[in-house]
């Protein structure tokens, strides 16, 4: 078999025959692969899906416990016999349970990256390298534009905010899965040690993140709260949940978006409140470029995103690259704020 | 600078009363002469002498992929954000400039030396810094406070350090060709449409205009059904759509691909009766200029 061919582009996502399963598919298929928890990835109702325990925890939560007719849970770097082929889950970075996708067959090596990032993530273990003939990769912010600033910079913004305004919550918009507990976890590593409010489905995620040894730190429950009570507090939060709360309270919140795509004025104006802020689970423009260059020793396969100058660098530095176009992926972080 | 530009982010997305007080912490923590330069440039004050926005491209081009920035314009839409952000990060650099040695350096430095002391604080200065350092040093900074009722002239000099061609503006409406639109991230966001003119038989970009969401629904429709490619927010479509786009500045740019700038367009009527061949060429628009 040509290494081009261990996996082919079907509507319903990313196929392995050899192995007789999709990676992350768009539609309800016999048997899928899962990256990672977020819901332009993992869908719900395949027949059978082998993922990390943590993702297929979080699946869980969000779906309901029959959201698969049976699954399988891989540790990270274990090998796993699908048909012919052998797969292994590696680290990701992106979020918890993210894992990268090693797929082997006869002696060809593809790995689809699913989302990732290089930067340091208390909350997941670090993207693990691992050279193949073709790397499939994402493309979120796969411009040079996109410079993601070190997240502990942008949560010190955050603590100075606070200490500036200590009359006004601080209603940060992070998105419930990964960025709400990334951004815990970082502001209890500035010393920052308060109770910290959240909403619902934060609340249910960030206790599958503690039931896997990430530790949060004190979590208060949003509903409930007055509007003067949150004074001073770190709220993280959906703008849908701040609205009536404080339609009638003098000291307004604060609000803030915390996004990769903050890192344009245009963006920060339209949807970062007044605290936007620069936090990305996902690989800026030099962590793409790097990432490619380490371990793509064959091809660049680019699932969705910003392909076209991603595609123009890889052709200037040689490295023959495909766009993969996926529908369907990349809704979650570009959802509306 | 990275100091004062990170307090122009917080200023720009800020409201009343916060601004006062975000001042107020800044001015709190600067030393002399940093606070009063500050103050001055927030009171549209200060003027230092500007240098043309064309200098600080030509730095840029020299380290930049052309292809990598072009696409890199089109989704900023603002060439000194665009350079801010592209502008690679130096490992050992200096530390960045504070606000008095850049107004000091660009009354003081002749023209030979500018152009090295600008890369130098570049490579120094943060994203944030290098944006708030173009757009001061090129006088295009606007500031996010209210103005003052001082209006007391601190202008260190106020002629261009490079001449540009200056042109009374022109005014006027053609008839272009719709080539990308941009969905802005919300619903109540304006669409952004780039339109083309002919030139040798292909369409040139020549700017790009705003519609509201009242108003896009028929561009809405027509981008649904022919798109052709897609690069991120940008749709490309199909070159049929024409639009009838006012615009009330028109400016020789030899640097673009049209050769000409577009100001202040604003979409006035979408053509659907039109079709691409009775659009306008470069040439016709060419004649609204004055000679030169």
């Amino acid at each position: 078999m040509r290494i081009a061919d261990i996996l082919t582009l079907t509507p319903a996502g990313l196929y392995c025959a050899a192995g007789d399963f999709y990676i992350d598919p768009v539609r309800k298929v016999a048997r899928a692969v899962i990256t990672h928890g977020h819901s332009d990835h993992a869908r719900r109702g395949h027949e059978a899906v082998l993922a990390t325990a943590e993702t297929l925890d979080v699946m869980a939560i969000r779906y309901g416990e029959k959201f698969a007719g049976s699954r399988q849970a891989a540790r990270l770097g274990e090998t796993i016999a699908l048909g012919d082929a052998r797969v292994t889950l590696q680290p990701a970075g992106h979020i918890l349970g993210s894992a990268q996708i090693v797929i082997e067959v006869s002696g060809g090596r593809v790995v689809v990256s699913g989302d990732y990032k290089r930067a340091r993530d208390p909350t997941c273990p670090a993207f693990e390298p691992v050279p193949c003939d073709i790397f499939i990769t994402e493309a979120t912010f796969g411009l040079p534009i996109f410079r993601h600033p070190p997240a502990e910079l942008e949560v010190a913004k955050l603590l100075r905010s606070l200490a500036l305004f200590p009359e006004r919550a601080h209603f940060i918009d992070a998105y419930s899965l990964g960025k709400a507990q990334r951004l815990i976890a970082l502001l209890r590593e500035a010393t920052y040690h308060d109770p910290i409010v959240v909403d619902p489905a934060t609340e249910r995620l960030c206790a599958v993140y503690e039931a896997h040894h990430v530790a949060l730190g004190a979590l208060r429950p949003l509903s409930g709260q007055a509007a003067n009570s949150l004074a001073g507090k770190i709220v993280i939060a959906p703008p849908s949940a701040r609205a009536d709360l404080f339609a009638e309270v003098e000291n307004g919140p604060i609000t803030g978006f915390a996004s990769g795509w903050m890192r344009t004025r245009k963006r920060a104006q339209q949807g970062g409140g007044e605290l936007p802020l620069i936090i990305s689970d996902h690989a800026d423009w030099d962590e793409l470029t790097a990432t490619a260059r380490e371990v793509a020793q064959g091809e660049l396969w680019i699932t969705h995103g910003e392909e076209a100058a991603l595609m123009h660098w890889a052709a200037s530095n040689g490295i023959k690259a495909r766009p993969l176009a996926i529908k369907g992926y990349g809704d979650e972080e570009n959802a509306e704020p | 600078m990275n100091r004062f530009a990170a307090l122009l982010d917080r200023l720009e997305n800020a409201d009343g009363e916060m601004k006062q007080r975000l001042l107020a912490d800044y001015l709190a923590t600067t030393p002399e002469p940093d606070r009063t330069i500050a103050v001055d440039f927030l009171a549209a004050r200060l003027k230092p002498r500007r240098i043309a926005l064309a200098l600080i491209r030509s730095l840029a081009d020299a380290r930049f992929d052309p292809v990598l920035y072009a696409l890199s314009l089109d989704y900023v839409d603002d060439v000194a954000e665009t350079i801010a952000l592209l502008w690679p990060p130096q490992r050992r650099a200096n530390r960045d400039p504070s606000l008095s040695e850049v107004v000091e350096a660009l009354s003081t430095l002749g023209r030979s030396e500018l152009p090295k002391r600008i890369e130098t604080w570049l490579d120094a200065c943060d994203a944030s810094g290098r944006w708030a350092l173009i757009k001061l040093a090129t006088g295009r900074f606007k500031s996010p406070m209210p103005s003052p009722d001082r209006p007391q002239k601190l202008a260190i000099a106020q002629d261009d350090m490079f001449p540009t061609t200056a042109s009374p503006q022109i005014s006027g409406s053609i008839d272009a060709v719709l080539l990308y639109v941009e969905r802005g991230k919300l619903k109540a966001s304006p669409t952004f449409c780039t339109f083309g003119l002919w030139k040798g038989g292909a369409l040139v970009p020549v700017g790009k205009a705003g519609i509201l969401p009242d108003d896009r629904k028929c561009v809405d429709e027509f981008v649904r059904e022919n798109t052709i490619k897609r690069f991120g927010p940008v749709s490309q479509v199909a070159q049929t759509l024409v639009l009838e786009v006012a615009f009330e500045d028109l400016k020789r740019a030899p640097r673009r691909k049209s050769g000409i700038a577009m100001r202040t367009a604003r979409i006035t009527r979408v053509l659907r009766e039109k079709r691409p061949g009775d659009a306008s060429t470069i040439e016709g628009l060419e004649r609204l200029l004055p000679a030169r």
